[in-house]
């Protein structure tokens, strides 16, 4: 037996015949009619379309929450109708993104018995005059949401709630972050307006 | 012999690719990111008052025998005389499960009430307020009357 030139000797359950094909050094072939592999596409395709349906929301998002305000959680809350957005900071009090009130030193306005926020009584008091123009039969409904950060102290809720309740405000949509209750009542109907320039 | 012919078909995947990607762009497009949802709470009043006075919390009197009282060091329960403690850590944290087991029990009592009375002080924290509230809202107490500290039960 003679010597002979060890080759290729890959057993045939292991071959790999591309490999084999391009260590022989055979001309590649190119198919111009091959396919694209396309069912991974569409496995993440479909898996992305079930993760963006599963979280739909059909009512839309109803505010932007201001970045420096961590909303608290809630697990058992309601929808969160559209009403003027009030939001109550450290610094200040503002409606729909206009400042309409300054908290810095609240404790000496409460003293001196300063509570009233007459830019926000001058937005909210055009508001509901719009509302009543546009629905004069309709109750006025008086509801209105507050966004504030986790982390404040009443003292400054207290003002404006109790300033909105002055105002003829008196139901506080307090928003917070988190799924609606399955056990929450469906939204009434209710006629709704962003508030404008007085 | 005859020579055997695979049954060889390509399924057509241009309109799947065209449909999801229309999909997958207005689902993005329309998304929400942020859950957000409401407690709803009641304040006194009702009329617009043209007085640069603040509202006068210091004669308001609330009546419910359901109420809570949320400070910054703790968070006291009462319910038809009945009345209890709990305290708020350091952290801010306090005992849930206390909370949620009063309003059970309030539950029990009572399966028609809705109304609660919760009054919180100038350093009680928003987020307390809130927890408390949630699981008021757990028992379907959901006309919940919000007062100053200076508010004076009746």
């Amino acid at each position: 037996m003679g010597v002979i030139q060890p080759g290729y000797h890959l057993r045939s359950e292991y071959d790999l015949p591309a490999l084999r094909s391009r260590i022989q050094g055979s001309k590649r072939r190119r198919h111009l009619d091959e396919e694209l592999t396309l069912t991974s596409l569409i496995d993440i395709f479909a898996v992305v379309i079930l993760f963006l349906i599963q979280s739909f929301s059909a009512t839309g998002e109803i505010f932007m929450v201001n970045p420096g305000i961590t909303l608290p959680q809630a697990q058992f809350a309601k929808v969160l109708d559209r009403y003027p957005i009030v939001t109550v900071q450290r610094d200040k009090v503002t409606l729909e993104g206009y400042e309409v009130g300054d908290n810095a030193n609240l404790q000496a306005k409460i003293d001196d018995t300063d509570w009233d926020l007459p830019l926000l009584r001058g937005r909210l008091e055009a508001y509901k005059i719009a509302m009543q123009t546009i629905y004069p039969e309709a109750p006025f409904p008086g509801n209105i949401i507050i966004q504030a950060d986790r982390g404040l102290e009443f003292l400054y809720l207290k003002r404006v709630l109790f300033s909105l309740a002055s105002y003829g405000f008196p139901n506080a949509q307090l928003a917070v972050r988190g799924e609606v209750a399955p056990s929450a009542d469906t939204p009434e109907e209710t006629p709704q307006i962003t508030p404008q320039e007085p | 012999m005859a020579s055997k012919k695979g049954f060889q078909t390509n399924l057509n995947l241009v309109p799947f690719i065209d449909l999801f990607s229309t999909m997958i762009i207005f689902l993005l497009s329309t998304a929400v990111w942020d859950q957000l949802a409401a407690l709803e709470t009641q304040l006194g009043g009702g009329e617009v008052s043209k007085s640069s006075q603040p509202p006068p919390e210091n004669i308001k009197k609330v009546k419910s025998d359901l109420r809570v009282s949320i400070g910054a060091k703790n968070i006291e329960l009462f319910n038809s005389g009945k009345s209890q403690r709990i305290s708020v850590n350091t952290d801010g944290t306090f005992d849930i499960e206390g909370v949620a087991n009063f309003f059970a029990e309030a539950r029990d009592r009572d399966p028609q009430k809705r109304d609660l009375v919760l009054k919180a002080t100038d350093q009680a924290i928003y987020e307390n307020i809130i927890l408390v509230m949630d699981q008021a809202s757990a028992r379907d107490f959901d006309e919940v009357v919000v007062v100053g500290e200076t508010a004076q039960w009746e």
